[in-house]
């Protein structure tokens, strides 16, 4: 009994770490927003319709979604998920802006933005333009303003009549940020790599740092171009890339994909949450070099397969080809393959010759070889990692589940 | 009686009721291990010495060794010594930042990690002398263990292994083990009961380690020097069942 639980806890735990896998990205709960038990809106801000193909925000769309910039022309969808209850209700869904609107006293003062009649479980509301939420487009006077939006379920448009059944629920906030941190970064250093570049700076604390971009341009050979002017806006800036990074706390940036021995500029500016950045830093400039690790340095240490010749005769034999094919698509791809493989030479001409010398020997090693050969193929394809992190795991789970935990035995 | 007096009982009576148990039949033990593993830098031959693993890793820094130890002890003289045969397998890797020549000729530190991971394989002959704690109620149990190793390595820079590796040795350990079963008699015995753990240790244990490929100068010298020149240390926790 208590051998079949600990098979069953090994076969358990090796389908488990297979099926427990982590939600797809964008993945949510239903809960959220839910008014009562079966009854709920999740919405979601979608489809910017400019192209701008500066910074954006990448933020949370279901409660905060902020522009960069004010531009009368930009428009995005709203799209609603309902619950299964208010699918085919006969009320409206209204799309209202203004501060306060969950209240029936307040919902008069309120702007209706839409209305739909939901008929599925998804509705959208589209092409909600920014003009709507903010007139007053003036980047300057609107600096940084916030839309309130709310929907209502409700039976009539008589928002001074809220009768039971009818539903108003907080939708998402949209705001408008036009302003960048007023802090920039000091670069301390710069370190190249190979074919890539590392630039760090001074920790930086603002409230309205959310993270940092990097941006580098190609520079002459002594760094004294001057492409990228300290104090200078991005968008005025010549890069020839960019790296954006949404962490508060991070202090270096590493550029990769770069041209080893091409000397780069790299100047760093901070991000806010709406994707406005601060001037840049002052630039520091490096060429990515080609590295070489401790293993190249090392100063320390065959193609022929003793026994398999020695049993067929042939260096030639098909499965002596085999199992060079298996030695060099499996063995060689072994973190201590080459080493397993020059073990094996130091042995293997002993061994061939007591093949060769010995018949009965031989036979035997010729069957043990051919089945081999014929599924080392598979091996090659499956490939070491998946072999021996299989072996592996299979050893270590037998040690621990049938080995370390014996059966319980009880004496007096 | 004298407080002294009672203290004194305490410490040698617990040990041997602890010890008066027989327990169930035993088998093996099962350790975990730690300790660090520092490479002897002028041992390991390099290209250039700017890049030596001192240099690279740091003179003073050393790996921490995380291993796994299973024996069985295939015979036993009752309440004196047990003789067992074991294999260990641990890892410990290193990290550092690789290197570039710039144009005077001078290695830079560059942003790029260069490391060196190694699992150590092990097979050991144990000899346990149980006497101490079965018949003496002194909870010490001294042991000797000794075999050969196969130290398997390999490099990675900037995330592609560039070098690769094993260096086979010979291993030399004595130690000496605290039997934990005199604290908690009862509990001991329950876990015999229950689990089959007959006893528990904790250990420390002298490394000795000649891992030179038997004085092969084409083999990385992977002999550790925390203690000497082939010398370190281990501590951890064995389980007898």
């Amino acid at each position: 009994m208590r051998v079949m639980m600990k098979t069953n806890s090994l076969l358990l735990f090796c389908f488990g770490v297979f099926l427990l896998k982590p939600l797809p990205a964008g993945a949510q709960l239903d809960t959220d927003n839910a008014t009562s038990a079966g009854t709920w809106f999740w919405a979601e801000v979608t489809n910017r319709s400019d192209n701008d193909p500066g910074i954006r925000v990448d933020a949370d769309h279901r409660t905060k979604f902020s522009y960069h910039d004010c531009r009368a022309d930009v428009s995005f969808d709203i799209r609603v998920r309902l619950s299964e209850q208010l699918i085919h209700s006969t009320r409206t869904l209204y799309l209202y802006m203004g501060d306060q609107c969950d209240q029936s006293s307040r919902l008069s003062d309120c702007v209706k933005i839409g209305q739909l009649t939901p008929s599925t479980e998804t509705v959208v509301f589209q092409r909600i333009s920014l003009s709507t939420l903010f007139p007053e487009t003036d980047c300057a006077v609107q600096a940084n303003a916030t839309a309130r939006l709310w929907f209502a379920l409700l039976d009539t448009e008589d928002v001074l009549n809220i009768i039971n059944g009818d539903l108003i629920e907080k939708g998402p906030d949209v705001r408008l940020d036009t302003i960048g941190p007023p802090v920039t970064v000091t670069l301390r250093r710069i370190l190249s790599g190979n074919e890539n570049l590392t630039v760090e700076w001074s920790a930086v604390t603002h409230t309205d740092v959310y993270g940092y971009v990097a941006v580098y341009a190609a520079s002459d050979d002594h760094c004294e171009t001057g492409v990228l002017q300290s104090g200078s806006t991005i968008e005025s800036a010549p890069y020839d890339g960019i790296v954006v990074r949404f962490a508060e706390s991070i202090t270096s940036l590493r550029l990769t994909n770069l041209t080893n021995e091409t000397a780069y500029e790299v100047a760093v500016a901070t991000l806010d949450e709406a994707g406005n950045t601060s001037v840049l830093s002052e630039a520091l400039c490096a060429a990515p070099m080609e590295t070489v690790g401790f293993g190249q340095a090392l100063d320390t240490d065959g193609d022929y397969c003793f026994v398999a010749t020695a049993a067929f005769g042939s260096s030639a034999h098909p499965s002596v080809n085999a199992l060079r094919v298996f030695r060099d698509g499996f063995l060689r791809r072994l973190p201590f393959g080459d080493n397993l493989i020059s073990g094996y030479y130091q042995v293997g001409p002993t061994l061939g010759n007591q093949v060769q010398n010995r018949p009965e020997l031989r036979n035997g090693v010729i069957t043990v070889l051919s089945l081999f050969s014929g599924g080392s193929a598979l091996l090659v394809r499956v490939g070491p990692a998946w072999v021996t992190g299989g072996l592996l795991l299979s050893l270590l789970l037998g040690l621990l589940l049938g080995w370390v935990l014996p059966s319980p035995r009880r004496y007096r | 009686m004298k407080r002294w007096l009672v203290q004194a009982l305490v410490v040698l009576v617990i040990p041997g009721i602890a010890a008066a148990y027989d327990g169930s039949p035993r088998y093996g033990a099962f350790e975990l291990r730690f300790g660090p593993h520092r490479p002897d830098s002028s041992a390991i031959p390099v290209n250039d010495d700017q890049f030596s693993y001192a240099n690279v890793f740091g003179q003073n820094e050393s790996m921490v060794r995380v291993e796994l130890e299973l024996d069985w002890q295939f015979a036993r003289i009752h309440q004196i010594v047990s003789f067992g045969v074991g294999g260990l397998m641990g890892f410990m890797r290193e990290e550092g930042k690789a290197r570039f020549l710039d144009a005077e000729g001078q290695t830079v530190t560059s942003s790029d990690t260069t490391a060196i991971n190694v699992i150590p394989l092990g097979l050991v002959g144990v000899i346990r002398l149980e006497a101490l704690y079965e018949k003496l109620s002194v909870p010490l149990a001294p042991y000797i263990k000794g075999g050969l190793a196969w130290y398997l390595w390999w490099t990675r820079t900037a995330g592609e292994t560039d070098n690769t590796g094993g260096t086979p040795g010979v291993i030399i350990m004595p130690g000496l083990a605290l039997h934990l079963n005199w604290i908690e008699p009862r509990t001991a015995r329950t876990f015999d009961n229950e689990v089959g753990v007959n006893h528990s240790f904790l250990f420390v244990e002298y490394v000795y380690a000649r891992i030179d490929g038997f004085n092969d100068p084409g083999k990385m010298n992977l002999s550790p020097s925390n203690i000497g020149s082939h010398g370190t240390w281990v501590v951890g926790l064995c389980l007898e069942f």
